[in-house]
């Protein structure tokens, strides 16, 4: 399920090294096989001056495992969950920063599903520290990002606009420490 | 000297008290064809002359500029020294009951394609009155960029963009959610709008 390229070792050991210096990466090409995402019903979550997106939990073990034993390779950390937040957002979703919602020490991962997608659409990931962004993830078709964390770390979706039209961008988002 | 700038109708504040306090969801007032045609027309003008800069966060996408005390134009002068001077705050006073008597915040903004303001409140302690002054021209709803207001996280009131239509509000933390809906089509939404604030 995993690409096979990601348990070798040299190459594990140059990733970590990016990882350490830069705080985050982006993973490419990381499953071998087309991840089904049959029988998923999106719920609409809508709070108008925080989010908007459609959520579903995706419960898949084989899945979960391989992702786990990924994590644990690569991380060292023992990933807990039994299900995994999968999200889509379309035209006119989005997430506000929150000042109440204070971010912890660990590592956030991002899944990527999305299949098309445009710079003009918005939707990209924006991770911020002192009011300043140091990183943005734009969708990116089978991919995993790996941002490393701190409380002083803020986080949104960027609002999708109508050039967007039906396209969606799909990922799993999860935090381990 | 109000009377040079605000159509006669607006100079009788008593009926618009009435009106801005039972407005729901918060108090409200649309005021369609506000400032004499001439000058906001020459004001509407000058503004286009204005250096305009791409702003955008997790909230907003627009082009915006300066806030107006810092134009060099005379139109834009003779705009923010009427709104900013006494008369016209006592004129708001009198419309709303809300004491604003300090300093004022005031920009121009462009909206395009897919430009937005997302759902917010506004809060800064001394923000008491919102406003925005419209100033573009045939915009339908279709185009949209309206002004919507919340009430239990659902709008319930939205207000389009049409020339020289000024909207005030009441500001009130944790309570006056608003939002400008995306603009959807090529044609450009302008407007100056700010906030009268508290001393």
């Amino acid at each position: 399920m995993i690409n096979k390229v990601y348990f070798n070792k040299e190459i594990l050991d140059k990733i970590k090294l990016v990882l350490e210096k830069e705080g985050s990466i982006q993973l490419n090409n990381f499953f071998d096989t087309n991840i089904k995402f049959s029988k998923i019903k999106f719920r609409k979550k809508y709070l108008p001056h925080s989010y908007s997106y459609s959520y579903s939990k995706f419960i898949d073990k084989e899945f979960i495992n391989y992702l786990s034993d990924f994590l644990f390779i690569f991380l060292d950390k023992k990933l807990r969950n039994r299900f995994l937040g999968l999200f889509s957002f379309g035209y006119g979703d989005y997430t506000l920063l929150n000042d109440k919602f204070k971010t912890k020490n660990g590592y956030k991962i991002i899944i990527d599903f999305t299949n098309y997608w445009h710079d003009d659409f918005g939707g990209y990931h924006s991770f911020l520290r002192k009011n300043k962004e140091f990183l943005r993830l734009k969708p990116k078709n089978n991919s995993i990002s790996i941002i490393k964390l701190d409380k002083n770390t803020r986080y949104f979706v960027k609002y999708i606009n109508n050039k967007a039209r039906k396209n969606k961008i799909y990922f799993i988002d999860l935090f381990i420490n | 000297m109000l009377n040079n700038y605000i159509v006669n109708k607006y100079l009788n504040t008593r009926k618009l008290n009435l009106k801005f306090i039972k407005n729901k969801p918060f108090s409200y007032l649309v005021l369609e064809g506000f400032f004499k045609d001439n000058f906001i027309s020459d004001v509407t003008s000058e503004l286009l002359n204005e250096k305009f800069v791409f702003q955008e966060s997790d909230l907003f996408s627009f082009k915006q500029t300066n806030d107006l005390l810092l134009s060099k134009n005379d139109k834009i002068k003779e705009f923010y020294n009427l709104i900013n001077s006494k008369e016209f705050k006592e004129y708001l006073f009198n419309i709303t009951g809300i004491k604003a008597f300090g300093k004022i915040d005031s920009s121009c903004f462009i909206y395009s394609n897919g430009d937005y303001l997302l759902p917010h409140d506004d809060r800064l302690e001394k923000r008491k009155i919102a406003y925005v002054l419209n100033l573009s021209k045939n915009f339908t709803k279709l185009d949209c960029g309206s002004l919507d207001f919340f009430s239990a996280n659902k709008i319930v009131k939205s207000i389009y963009p049409k020339f020289n239509t000024l909207t005030i509000f009441k500001v009130i933390t944790g309570k006056t959610f608003h939002q400008v809906s995306e603009v959807l089509s090529d044609k450009k939404r302008i407007s100056i709008a700010g906030w009268f604030n508290d001393k």
